[in-house]
């Protein structure tokens, strides 16, 4: 009897003990794993990713669908395929992370793919901007940008202001040409003419003879698009020595944003650039991020389009999470779930298109202007609900 | 004819003052290899150190930019005192691999300084007012500053001229670079000498680093961005022979101008391609031997 009533008890106590444990299974925290760039040459944008990812925690929680979310970051260090899938590898096999986030450049995730592919990991591309990246793996979604949708408002707008003769420059490397490409086709489909078109090296540092070049053709608008800092600064400073600046409308993408303006003089006022965010934008989500912002990291401090793709990205990831609860994880499903939903973005309404994965969302046509004596990036127009363009290779 | 005029016109002009700013800052690295064989990868500090003060001291403390860029000259020729005594003369008597190793890092650890200070962004240059304006050239506009550029180097051409042909000074540096042990056996303290060298080279960096800052933006990765085009100076002028690294300086600026102007997209090949034929055609510079 008394044996009897020990192993009762024995058995009560193990399942009491047990108790917490299937609590815990639905409490436990989820992971998800950042690919991003904390040093070498993309560490700017990096740590502007990083930032919206901070103020996103700050303004929406660490947890959702009743689960805790932990964030694992990992860091490129540069642009290097190998380490891209060794990361991935890494975070998926051994830190089991159920969703990947991050991926600044497209050789961050393109190499990715197989391992994505293999373990059906739901992946956010927060700036990765190949048109064809997202052919790679069907697990991918974009909130940042397609190049294209971005290099077609800029056609458009030009065509939209009477332009009909274009010069198109661009560093010489992949995105350099997606933009070239996506420019000459809807320039063209608009009547426009490409009076004359060229490639520099990346490793350009006077820009004097190419702007020379660009001031002797007969032409009424240029397209550009450079990387920022040290391109972006030489180029427009050289435009501008040669007038190219104000005989024409010269527009680009992202190579003066507003966090950057302080590198540049007065000769970069009247530049135009089309791009998914603008600082400018007066909406409410905008305006409760740049205040996160500023009370985090200073009031010197200004949003970027980076940091806000990676709001915007945390955001989906969360709405994934969201479906899942109660569930196990599945990544399938929380990946279709992030299909077609609309997102309240400090950037305006950003959907997700159900059938292409590109993100559906307005392109600001900004101006360089002096606002209150500082040089400012003022919107002048938009292009509504703008889809990922389709053009032939 | 009415097409090649301009286009000539902007070559020589772009194609000079290029020239200028490139010969001004390696022939600091000219003389320190031809005088001591001591391969410093890391001159373009000195360049990039300037810049940086000129561009930031008048803000701090209310002068002039012309004020700010000879203190800047100044404080860079103390560094490189300073970094000559504690740091590049233990380099002498190194094998090459050892100074090229020990300059490089010294280059990288300097970047990482001045990303720590400053940011990994350019900096952002404002030349006075009066150097932003435009001239009427052969019937079309040239920036003023391409003019200031060119005036700099020659009133520094005419002092190293000076400094070089016509001063005991001179002779003797001469005498060291053409053959140091001689030198040492006419009682010449050639240490002396080459510090001496040494600041001069480093504070006409400093000038090129600042009067350049238009064309080589200001960046901390600078020193070490820019090292083939000094490095490609200094291969085709030869041991120490300044005169040559002159005529190397325009021919460079000349060609990579040239180069990106009619063929954008093989801009940086040409001052390459032009490189690898005349390290084949004259392997001991281009004016070996030319008195």
């Amino acid at each position: 009897m008394k044996r009897r009533l020990l192993k009762t008890l024995l058995v009560s106590a193990a399942i009491a003990s047990l108790a917490p444990f299937t609590a815990l299974a639905q409490q436990e925290p989820i992971r998800i794993g950042i690919i991003n760039h904390d040093t070498g040459p993309f560490a700017t944008p990096g740590r502007e990713i990083r930032a919206g990812i901070d103020i996103f925690r700050e303004l929406n929680g660490d947890t959702v669908g009743g689960r805790k979310v932990e964030i694992i970051y990992r860091d490129m260090g540069g642009s290097n395929p190998a380490t891209a899938l060794r990361l991935a590898e890494e975070l998926i096999v051994r830190d089991k992370v159920s969703i990947l986030g991050g991926f600044y450049l497209t050789s961050d995730a393109s190499p990715a793919a197989a391992v994505i592919n293999q373990t059906n990991t739901p992946t956010v591309l927060f700036v990765a901007a190949s048109p064809t990246l997202l052919t790679q793996s069907p697990m991918f979604v974009r909130v940042g940008q397609n190049i294209g949708q971005s290099a077609v408002a800029a056609a458009q707008f030009a065509l939209k202001s009477g332009k009909r003769k274009a010069y198109v420059a661009v560093s010489d490397y992949a995105p350099g040409h997606d933009v070239q490409r996506f420019f000459r086709s809807a320039f063209e489909a608009g009547g426009g003419k490409i009076v004359d078109e060229l490639r520099a090296p990346l490793n350009t540092v006077d820009y004097a003879p190419i702007a020379e070049r660009i001031k002797n053709a007969d032409i009424d608008m240029l397209d550009i698009f450079v990387p920022p800092g040290a391109a972006a600064v030489s180029f427009s400073k050289s435009l501008a020595a040669q007038g190219v600046m104000k005989q024409n409308l010269v527009i680009g993408m992202g190579e003066a944003e507003d966090s950057d303006l302080n590198l540049f003089d007065d000769s970069i006022i009247g530049f135009h650039q089309a791009l998914y965010y603008a600082e400018a934008l007066e909406n409410p989500e905008n305006k409760a991020f740049t205040a996160a912002l500023k009370k985090k990291f200073g009031a010197d401090r200004s949003p970027t389009f980076p940091a806000v793709s990676a709001y915007d990205g945390m955001g989906l990831i969360y709405k994934m999470i969201e479906s899942q609860k109660g569930k196990a994880f599945d990544g399938k499903a929380a990946q279709q779930a992030a299909l077609g939903v609309t997102i309240r973005s400090p950037r305006g309404a950003l959907t997700i298109d159900a059938a292409t994965r590109e993100p559906v969302q307005d392109i600001y046509i900004r101006r360089i202007d002096k606002v209150n004596g500082k040089l400012r990036n003022v919107i002048v127009d938009s292009f509504k609900a703008v889809k990922a363009p389709v053009i032939a290779n | 004819m009415d097409q090649i005029t301009p286009a000539a016109t902007f070559i020589l002009l772009y194609g000079v003052s290029y020239g200028i700013v490139l010969f001004v800052i390696s022939i600091g690295l000219v003389l320190t290899l031809g005088l001591m064989r001591v391969v410093n990868l890391a001159h373009g500090v000195f360049a990039v150190l300037g810049g940086y003060l000129a561009f930031n001291l008048p803000s701090l403390l209310g002068i002039s930019f012309i004020a700010s860029a000879l203190i800047s000259m100044v404080l860079v020729l103390l560094v490189s005192l300073v970094l000559e005594r504690v740091f590049f003369r233990r380099l002498f008597g190194m094998t090459e691999l050892e100074q090229v190793l020990a300059t490089i890092g010294f280059c990288f650890a300097f970047i990482a300084l001045l990303t720590f200070a400053f940011g990994p962004n350019v900096l952002a240059t404002k030349y006075p007012e009066w150097m932003s304006g435009n001239f009427s050239l052969l019937g079309r506009q040239f920036p003023l500053y391409r003019v200031f550029v060119m005036a700099c180097g020659l009133v520094i051409l005419l002092a190293l001229w000076l400094l070089f042909d016509h001063t005991n000074f001179g002779a003797t540096l001469r005498a060291c670079v053409d053959n140091q042990s001689m030198a040492k056996a006419t009682g010449i303290n050639v240490n002396w000498y080459f510090s001496v060298a040494f600041a001069i080279g480093a504070g006409l960096a400093a000038i090129g680093g600042i009067v350049g800052a238009g064309m080589l933006p200001l960046e901390p990765l600078y020193p070490f961005k820019h090292l083939p085009l000094f490095l490609t100076i200094v291969a085709l002028s030869g041991f120490g022979n300044i005169k040559a690294s002159l005529v190397v300086s325009l021919v460079v600026g000349l060609v990579d101008t040239a180069g990106r102007y009619f063929v954008p997209e093989y801009g940086a090949f040409t001052v390459f391609t032009l490189l690898v034929i005349l390290v084949l055609w004259r392997p001991q510079g281009l004016l070996a031997g030319w008195k």
